[in-house]
Parts: structure tokens; C-alpha cells; sequence
């Protein structure tokens, strides 16, 4: 049957017709500007319709170079079939050899393994000129080995392949069924000309110990990347890999290497059958998938160890947990808390929760679940100590609050040294100096030499005036530790508010000895500065105007300069119970300048930051407060965001709230995207206000889902803090005109109640009354509520033209009810 | 990636202070830093996690992170039955099978 002849495409003939109009040159510029831009298919065909005008050598070439450049494209997209016909026709029309590298290995790829043995055959001469004999030999080894030697028939019998082949297989069984003096034999009869000698290099490692990783890389190293014995010599570096190394790549192995390095390490098929049903559900796994593969292969894993990696997937399932219970039953009180616990902590809840949780994992942890009482004891101290971190992410760490907890812990486990130290300091930081030196005591007892401890112990013995006592015990410590900063300050200040009493009583000539021994601790000039200070009062007190005054400039110099040296003065002055204006004017001081230059402002809101936080309530915090004015002046300047979150920071911090209302309204307008100064904008004005309005109670829910959605957990957590203890704004808006200001429409109120049910509930009530019914039914359920809320309120205290009260702080003995979570989890 | 630190140390769960520093020394001796300067953190990491009780215990209460697919297959490797072989002839051959298959690789 004749066949149709097929018609030209449309755009062959319209690019005929073109072309045919174009001069030869033209036409061959165009077919190189073809074969730039990679449209080989067109360029070929193009150069094809030149060469029928006439078949100039050069035109040949560039067919021929468009047919190579169509072939390795081809070849580059796993098209080797089609590679390999584009090579022939490269042969064919062009008068090109056939025999080339890149042709044999397109055919090996095709599986075209005949003809690439024929190939070689027939152009082993070719081969050699071009220098890749000995590589395609290596291909066709491999390939020997890989199928059966059957395709090595083709070949002469005095080739190397057919020579070398029965020695490499010999060798090869020989390995695999353990005969090792066989296998040495063979190898001896492998030569290093010959296309098996990387399988030599192979085998040789393979029988090396399996610690000897180091002769086994230098044999394999040999072997370069381009043999075909690479990816076998890749598996057997694999096999040879400690097991950390072995598992850290594990899935990026491919099967057969996997299988490879299995059997020579001994990991049996369920291993393999789990290492491949994980590799299914891909890199990160979802909970879900991943608890069942581990319940369905618990044998392969560890039946404990399972069950264990169950638990935990239980917390971040979202799925039934049927399957978990099916194989091991209901999990224990203990458990359902832990896994809580997990759950609360993978979702990153509110600190207050998570600690809630750990509290139930506390109450039902008995001795008998530990594996011994040292072990409980231990377990119940960590859990407090882990509630206590939770409570540290959302207030003050020295909170006093936190002591019976601390106390607890120590408790259970007197070997915390971190606790020891946190709790003696908050006792001694509010005051409590007995109860500090009680656990100094029992901590001086297990850590006698420890130096933080002793640190502590100066601190507690300078609180409880013990000069004598704090001395000799920082003589200890600098004996130990000669550039111990903390301490040496301490004993400074020590001396220095011994001067300040023997000043305020009169007594000169012994506040004089106090200064002296203070300057004998001193080694900084700021230290110098600050003794100078004080004695700068007591020159004063002495009439010695001209002496105080220059010895205040000078130090106000060292401590940082004009601002700096000011604040440190006032607070000396205020420290003293001295009249700051008159002392000033006394010892001829001037006050501070109108404008203050950005640099020392900002010098002084990082010296403020960096200050004891108990400074934020006293002198500090008083001396501050004179220089309001002056640091006002400072709004003028421009800073950039950190500037300003570093001043927002600490006027908010040092309560001079009116600045930071300033500073942060200036920040939002500079830097609108940065959240924070909005937060700092509410939240100075809330404490200008002395309540939370509900206007800004709106903007904190904005701003905290944006937080949320941010994932800024900073400012999350500052906002929810600043909306716990500011209060709840009051649902109506309480006036002069009306106890109950303006109620929302009821009928507005049924809407939103049954938008907020799903549909198909809707449509259930529905079914059972009519609409009138059940708006009636819900204006009921409504007003009642309503009732109960103004009911509520209406008690003794209850003020309606006040400001919403501030809610109570939650503390940390609170707990809300346990809910029913863990009931309801399985 | 591995990040159990018993599996990183090959550490029985049930371990002691002495067992962990000893696996962590063998560790570093396998793969010291200029070896493998990524794995050698993982152990130094895994080693801080676990080298005392009360880490282990603090661990045990509280860590809330799932083992890695790497962990878990590290984890089924020991407690494979099957003792050392020699790989067979069919695994070579698949091997070399390959190689050919993705000789453009």
C-alpha cells in the first residue's frame, strides 16, 4: 500500500519560501543565529535546504555541529533513542565518524547494549586515536559483570574483555562466598591495564577490617569519578562509615547502595521494609503517618522505645488516637499529662499554661514511676524548676513570688547551685536577710568554696551591715579571684553608705576613715569617681566649698560627662537626703544646659539600661525624674529605630511615662512598620492613665495578631502582659446619664449569635422551631446572660464612674481547673 | 539529619556519666573536627545534651521534639537480629546496573 505522502508543515514552507528568497550568506548568518539561540530542530533543517543549493564543506561542518549540539540536548533530557538516531544522521549526511564517546555511552544509556558492543568491535581503532579506549573497555566490564558474560561471545577471543572477564567474576564469587585465598588469586591475575582493575581496587577494601577506613579510602580514591565502577565503589565507602555518618545520609542513599551496605552491616528486610516505608512519606513526616508506620513496625524499633516516640507523636497528632490505643492500650494518668504537657509546649502556649501542665505531671508522679527515690526526688525538683522558667518568660525573675518554688526545689535537690543563688538574692534584694541567710547557710555547706556563693555571701553580709564579716569573706574570694569586679564594687558601696550614715550623724573624722578604705578597694576611675562623690559632700559639710566643687567637676568628667556626671550627682545628693538645689548652688555647680546634645542622652539611656533594675524605684529613679525637663529637649534629634526602642525602653522602665509617650508617638511616626512603639504608645499612656481604654484595648488585639502572624513572641508576650494587668475594659460604656450605657440591639446581637453557628446546625434548629421561635428562644437565653453580667458587677465595690479595675496579677499559686482535655483525648 | 544524642553517641538510654563521656571521646576519635566538621558539632551538641543524670532525666521529662527519620531508621538499625554478610553477586550486579543506567548522571 502506497504511503501518504506527508504534508509539509506550514511554517516549513512559509520558512522555505523565505529563505529561498534570501542569499546564501544571508541564510547561513540567520542558521548561525539559529544554532546561538539553541534552536537546533530548525537550524538543522535551515542548513539542510542550504546544502540542496549546494554542499559548500563549511555548511557541512555546521550541520554537523548542529546535529552534535541536537544530540547531547537530547541526550540531556534522558531522550537517548532519539540521541542516538540524531548521531547517525550526523554520520549519515554530514560524512562524520560514527564512532565517538558520546555516542557509545548514549547507546549504553538507550540499553542498547548489542549495538554498543559492536560499536567497540568495529572502532576499537577509533577508540584508541581518540584516547577513550581504555574508558569504553571500563563501560563494557562493568556491563559484562553487571548482565552475563553471554555479550562478551561477540568479541575476539584474544580481546582484553574476553581475557580479563572469567578472572574479575572468579574473583568477584569468590568475595561473595567468602573464599578469600580464591579471591586473592584472582585478583593477582587482574592487571592495572586492565578494564577490570577497578573491581580489584573494590574487592581489595572490601576485605579490609572494618575499622580501617583509612587504607580503604586510599585504595578507593584511586578509582576516579568517571569509571563505571564508581557508584560501587561509592556503596562500599558507605558500608565503611560509622554509624552516626551512616544514618545522617541515610536517605539520600539510593536502594541499591542501601541494600548493599545492609547486608554487609547485617540489617535485616524488616529494616530495610522500614527504611523504605519511611522514605515514602517523604523529609518531614506528619504526625498521623508517622505514628502509625511506628505502632505497624514497633518490633523493628524497640517495642519501649516505640511506644515511647508514640507518645510523643500523640501530642503533635491531630488525628484519632485509636491506633495507639489498639497496641497498647489507654495510656496512664501520667502519660495523658505529659503528652498535655507536650502538646501545650509544641504549640508554644501562654507560659502560664505549660507551667499548669507540669504542675499535673507533678501531682501524679509517684516514686514508683521512677527508677529510683534519688530519681523522683530529682524529677520533682526539675519539673519546679522548669515551671519556674516558664513564669521567668512573663515576669520579673526576682519577683519574691517565685521563693517557695525556689525553696521547693532545693528542697528536692540541694546540689542546685543556680537555685541557691536566685533564691538568696531575691531574699536579700527584698529585704528578707534572715531567710537569705538561712539557705547561704545550707549552700555554703554544699558548695564551701564556690565562689558565686561566697559573692552572695558578701552581698547578704554588706545587707545586713556586717562590714567586718564581708570584708574578710571578700578577701577569700580575691584571693581566689583578684579581678573579681562584683565584689570589689560591693565593698565599695559598702563603705561608701558606712560614710553616708557616719556623715548624716556628724561624725567627720570617721566618715573620713570610711572614704579612705573605700578608695583602698578602688581600681577603676570610675570607682574613684564615685568615692569622690561622697567625699565631695563631706568637704562641703567642712566648708571647703572651692575643694568639693572642683572635686564633683572632676568626677562628673570621669563618670561620663555632663549628663552622666550630673545624674550620678543628683542621686549622690539625693542618696544623702541632701537638698539637690542648694547643694548645687552651694558648691557653684551650674545647672544643665537647655539643649542636650543627642550623643550624652543617649549615653546616659544606655548607662540607665545597663543599671541594677532595683535603681528604677529609688535614687536613681528620683534623680531622673529632676532632669525630666532637660531630657525632654532631647525629642528634637532623629534616631533610628534601635535609638528609640533603647530610650522608649528605659524612660518606660524608670516610669517617666510622659517622656516615653513623646519619644514613642515621634518613634510610630518615623518608624511605622515597627510595631513596638505602638505597643510603647499604649502602654505609656495606659500608665498616664491609670487604665486601659477601649480604644487602645482594640488596637492591643490588632497589634498581637500581627504579632502572632509575625511570629514576634517579644511583643506578644509584652502586650499580653500589659493587657493582664491593665484589666478589661467595660463592655458598655458607662455615663453620667445611665447605669448601663448604651446596650447593643438585641435583634443585632441574635444575628451575630446565629452567623457564629455552623449552617448545618442552624438548619437542625430550624427544623425543630420556626424563626420567630428561636430568635425569641435566643433573646431569652440573651437577656438573661445580660442580667447575670450587670448582676455580677454590682457589688460593694462596684463604682460605675470609675475606670475599669486593674486585674489581680495572676500568681503562681493560681491554677485554673483541670480540664477535661485528658478525658477527652481518647 | 540525626538529633537523638543516644543515637548520635550509640548510647544505651539506660546510661551512665562515665558510659556517655567515653562514647563522646570515641566519637571525636571517629570523627574528629577536620573530618567531618558537621557531624563532630552534632556529637559536641549531643554530648552537652545528655552528659549528666539529671540532663538525661531533665530530657526524659521534658523534651517534646520528635526523632528525625535519620533517628528513627539509626534506632531500628540496632536492634536489627541479622549478623554481617557478605553482599551477594545480585547486589554488585544491581549496582553496576546502575552505574550504566545513569552513565549521564
Amino acid at each position: 500500500m502506497a504511503r501518504k505522502r506527508k504534508k509539509p508543515h506550514k511554517s516549513q514552507t512559509s520558512c522555505k519560501n523565505q529563505s529561498s528568497a534570501l542569499t546564501p550568506e544571508i541564510q547561513e548568518q540567520e542558521i548561525q543565529a539559529l544554532f546561538a539561540a539553541k534552536k537546533y530542530k530548525e537550524a538543522s533543517e535551515r542548513c539542510k535546504n542550504l546544502l540542496k543549493l549546494e554542499k559548500r564543506p563549511e555548511w557541512l561542518e555546521l550541520l554537523a555541529t548542529i546535529y552534535s549540539e541536537r544530540s547531547k540536548e537530547l541526550a540531556s533530557k534522558k531522550m537517548y533513542k532519539e540521541a542516538v538516531m540524531i548521531w547517525r544522521n550526523r554520520a549519515e549526511l554530514c560524512g562524520k565518524q560514527l564512532a565517538d564517546l558520546f555516542y557509545f555511552r548514549i547507546l549504553l544509556a538507550a540499553s542498547m547494549v548489542e549495538q554498543a558492543f559492536a560499536l567497540y568491535q568495529q572502532n576499537s581503532a577509533e577508540f584508541e586515536q581518540q584516547g577513550v579506549l581504555l574508558e569504553v573497555r571500563e563501560h563494557l566490564a562493568a556491563l559484562s559483570l553487571a548482565q552475563s558474560g553471554e555479550i562478551l561471545k561477540t568479541l575476539p577471543a584474544d580481546d582484553v574483555l574476553v581475557k580479563d572477564h572469567p578472572a574479575a567474576l572468579a574473583a568477584l564469587e569468590a568475595y561473595c562466598d567468602g573464599k578469600d585465598e580464591i579471591l586473592q588469586d584472582q585478583l593477582k591475575a587482574i592487571s592495572f591495564r586492565s578494564p577490570f582493575r577497578d573491581l580489584r581496587q573494590i574487592l581489595k577494601a572490601l576485605t579490609l577490617p572494618e575499622n580501617d577506613t583509612v587504607t580503604v579510602a586510599k585504595l578507593l580514591e584511586r578509582i576516579p569519578s568517571s569509571s563505571p565502577f564508581t557508584p560501587l565503589a561509592d556503596a562500599v565507602t558507605a558500608s565503611f562509615k560509622p554509624n552516626t555518618q551512616l544514618f545522617a545520609n541515610i536517605k539520600k542513599l539510593n536502594p541499591p547502595v542501601i541494600q548493599f551496605v545492609a547486608k554487609k552491616r547485617g540489617f535485616d528486610s524488616k529494616l530495610l521494609k522500614f527504611t523504605e516505608e519511611l522514605q515514602q512519606l517523604g523529609d518531614s513526616p506528619s504526625a498521623e503517618p508517622l505514628l502509625r508506620l511506628v505502632l505497624r513496625h514497633r518490633q523493628t524499633l524497640g517495642d519501649k522505645y516505640a511506644r515511647n516516640v508514640a507518645l510523643h507523636l500523640l501530642a503533635q497528632s491531630s488525628g484519632s488516637n485509636s491506633s495507639f490505643v489498639k497496641v497498647y492500650g489507654k495510656p496512664s494518668a501520667l502519660e495523658y499529662a505529659k503528652i498535655n504537657a507536650w502538646e501545650e509546649e509544641f504549640h508554644d502556649v501562654h507560659p502560664f499554661h505549660i507551667a499548669e501542665q507540669w504542675e499535673y505531671v507533678e501531682d501524679l508522679l509517684t516514686p514508683e514511676d521512677c527508677a529510683t527515690p534519688e530519681d523522683y526526688d530529682l524529677s520533682l525538683a526539675l519539673i519546679n524548676s522548669y515551671k519556674l522558667q516558664q513564669f521567668d518568660r512573663v515576669e520579673d525573675e526576682m519577683d519574691i513570688s517565685s521563693t517557695p518554688l525556689l525553696e521547693k526545689i532545693l528542697t528536692n535537690d540541694p546540689q542546685d547551685h543556680g537555685s541557691y543563688i536566685r533564691l538568696i538574692s531575691t531574699y536579700r534584694e527584698h529585704g528578707k536577710l534572715k531567710q537569705a541567710r538561712r539557705w547561704l547557710e545550707q549552700a555554703m555547706e554544699n558548695f564551701p568554696d564556690d565562689i558565686a556563693i561566697l559573692t552572695e555571701a558578701v552581698e547578704t553580709a554588706l545587707a545586713s551591715n556586717s562590714y567586718k564579716k564581708a570584708a574578710v569573706l571578700a578577701k577569700r574570694i580575691l584571693e581566689k579571684d583578684p579581678i573579681n569586679t562584683r565584689v570589689r564594687t560591693a565593698l565599695i558601696d559598702a563603705h561608701l553608705s558606712h560614710t553616708r550614715k557616719q556623715i548624716y550623724n556628724s561624725k567627720y573624722s570617721l566618715a573620713e576613715k570610711e572614704l579612705d578604705i573605700a578608695e583602698n578597694w578602688t581600681r577603676t576611675e570610675q570607682d574613684r569617681a564615685r568615692v569622690d562623690l561622697v567625699r565631695g559632700t563631706w568637704l562641703l559639710d567642712q566648708d571647703l566649698v572651692q575643694e568639693a566643687s572642683t572635686l564633683w567637676m572632676t568626677a562628673k568628667e570621669k563618670l561620663g560627662g555632663e549628663l552622666c556626671g550630673h545624674f550620678y550627682l543628683l542621686q549622690e545628693l539625693i542618696c544623702q537626703k541632701r537638698s539637690t538645689t542648694k547643694e548645687l548652688k552651694k558648691a557653684k555647680i551650674k545647672p544643665l544646659p537647655k539643649s542636650i546634645p543627642k550623643e550624652q542622652l543617649l549615653q546616659l539611656f544606655r548607662l540607665l539600661n545597663k543599671l541594677d533594675k532595683n535603681a528604677q524605684t529609688g535614687d536613681a529613679a528620683e534623680a531622673l525624674a529632676m532632669m525630666t525637663q532637660a531630657l525632654s529637649t532631647g525629642i528634637k534629634h532623629k534616631y533610628s529605630a534601635s535609638e528609640f526602642e533603647l530610650i522608649c525602653e528605659t524612660t518606660s522602665e524608670f516610669k517617666l511615662h510622659n517622656l516615653s509617650l513623646s519619644f514613642a508617638k515621634k518613634a510610630c511616626k518615623q518608624c511605622p512598620s515597627e510595631l513596638m512603639f505602638q505597643y510603647y504608645t499604649i502602654n505609656a499612656q495606659t500608665e498616664i492613665n491609670d487604665y486601659l481604654s477601649n480604644e487602645d484595648y482594640n488596637r492591643l488585639h490588632t497589634l498581637i495578631e500581627i504579632a502572632h502572624e509575625n511570629d514576634d513572641k517579644r511583643l506578644r508576650r509584652r502586650i499580653e502582659v500589659l493587657m493582664d494587668n491593665s484589666g478589661v475594659p467595660p463592655y458598655f460604656d458607662i455615663n453620667e446619664d445611665s447605669d448601663i450605657g448604651q446596650l447593643p440591639d438585641t435583634n443585632d446581637l441574635i444575628d451575630m449569635l446565629f452567623e457564629m453557628i455552623p449552617d448545618s446546625e442552624l438548619k437542625k434548629l430550624k427544623k425543630e422551631m420556626s424563626e420567630s421561635e428561636l430568635r425569641e428562644y435566643a433573646k431569652h437565653m440573651i437577656e438573661r446572660d445580660l442580667a447575670g453580667l450587670v448582676d455580677d458587677d454590682m457589688d460593694e465595690n462596684f463604682d460605675p464612674f470609675l475606670p475599669p479595675p486593674k486585674k489581680k496579677k495572676k500568681t503562681k499559686k493560681e491554677s485554673k481547673p483541670r480540664s477535661n482535655k485528658q478525658l477527652d483525648l481518647f | 539529619m540525626l538529633k537523638d544524642p543516644y543515637i548520635i553517641l550509640a548510647l544505651d538510654r539506660k546510661t551512665t556519666d562515665e558510659e556517655v563521656r567515653k562514647a563522646y571521646l570515641e566519637a571525636i576519635r571517629i570523627c574528629p573536627p577536620e573530618k567531618d566538621a558537621k557531624m563532630f558539632q552534632q556529637i559536641q551538641s549531643a554530648y552537652d545534651a545528655i552528659k549528666t543524670h539529671r540532663q538525661r532525666l531533665q530530657r526524659e521529662l521534658f523534651n517534646y521534639q520528635l526523632p528525625s527519620p535519620e533517628d528513627l531508621i539509626a534506632q531500628a538499625a540496632s536492634n536489627s537480629t541479622m549478623s554481617p554478610q557478605r553482599p551477594s553477586l545480585a547486589n554488585f550486579q544491581a549496582l553496576l546496573h546502575r552505574s550504566t543506567k545513569e552513565i549521564f548522571k
